[in-house]
């Protein structure tokens, strides 16, 4: 019987008896080698493709681990032919998560969602925002693109030109959007200074016009760090950020060394 | 490709789910093995970012509320 995988403990965290995973399937452990063992369930055929529903599964089971201790969450979607097979995987890097389990010990993720400027909303932040603005200067970067852009135009009359000014535009926009992410980002850790072990920053998809900051904090910081959080936001209105958490460490769960 | 499963009943709740779709899908240990269900995975990422910001949006409109974003019930 396949199996799903929803994250990864040290010995001795025990799934709720009542705890249901995807599909309702109950919960269990696969010890592996080492400091290592594996909350996982059975996996019934004909799941269908990947829902919302299915992610909140997902993550419920993952909370109810960090409930008791910080697990490494496992990103959704991984299953395994057996328990053997899980467990092969898992014995074949046992020192690497042994020391990732380790990382994330007494942690929790909390994440700030910061929206840039040109997010979509009320014109209202425009004045007055802190961001850095710097329009100059960037004209001289689309050299490769621009060469491009020539030939699809046809090089020639005013759907080209306007080619080439939509694309300089664009690339204005995301540049300058990278350096307001760059400036908010500071902002946000200097805050946050003392009360985060570690960061991670996404980066900004283009057309999304948002970015996360995540921070891996010791459980008995959350409080702490939300009021740092909600005091820079009212220290400065133009400022648009939520935070979320506690988190499993989902963006701290990386293999270490890999 | 999320389906019908997405009636959100609150902005709030839309903002939740967002963010909980940007961890669970994108991020998160990865062991190799049969990644059997996440064909549909950008799409939920996609569909997470954009209930997020149009969500963000609907809130700011209607309160001033900004800070704290409710934190997923267990």
């Amino acid at each position: 019987m396949a199996i799903y995988l929803y994250c990864l403990t040290e010995p001795g965290c025990e799934p709720p008896a009542e705890l249901r995973g995807l599909a309702g399937e109950a919960v269990r452990v696969v010890a592996a080698a080492g400091r290592v063992a594996a909350w996982v369930s059975d996996l019934p055929e004909g799941l269908g493709p990947a829902t919302a529903e299915l992610a909140r599964a997902h993550d419920r089971v993952v909370r109810a681990a960090l409930a008791h201790e910080t697990p490494l969450p496992a990103r959704f979607g991984q299953s395994f032919a057996s328990d053997a097979a899980l467990r092969r995987e898992l014995d074949s890097r046992t020192a690497a998560l042994e020391r990732s389990l380790g990382r994330v010990r007494g942690g929790v993720e909390m994440t700030v969602r910061v929206l840039l400027s040109g997010a979509s909303g009320p014109e209202t932040t425009g004045a007055g925002r802190s961001g850095p603005r710097a329009r100059e200067g960037v004209h001289t970067q689309g050299e490769v693109e621009t060469a491009g852009a020539a030939g699809v135009a046809g090089g020639a009359g005013g759907a080209g030109r306007a080619y080439m000014a939509r694309l300089r535009e664009r690339q204005q926009e995301s540049a300058e959007l990278k350096r307001e992410a760059e400036f908010l980002q500071a902002r946000v850790a200097r805050a946050v200074d003392g009360l985060a072990r570690e960061e991670v920053c996404s980066s900004v998809m283009p057309g999304a016009h948002s970015f996360s900051l995540s921070h891996l904090v010791a459980r008995e910081a959350v409080g702490e760090y939300r009021l740092a959080v909600d005091s820079l936001v009212k220290s400065d209105p133009s400022l648009r950020m939520l935070v979320s958490g506690p988190w499993a460490p989902y963006s701290f769960a990386r293999i270490a060394g890999e | 490709m999320v389906g019908d499963d997405i009636e959100p009943v609150s902005d709030e709740e839309r903002l939740v789910l967002g963010e909980l779709l940007n961890h669970v899908l994108d991020k998160g240990v990865v062991i190799a093995g049969d990644v059997t269900i996440s064909v549909a995975d950008i799409d939920l990422i996609r569909v997470g970012l954009s209930l997020y910001l149009t969500s963000v949006e609907t809130l700011e409109r209607s309160s001033s509320s900004r800070g704290d974003l409710p934190v997923l019930p267990d």
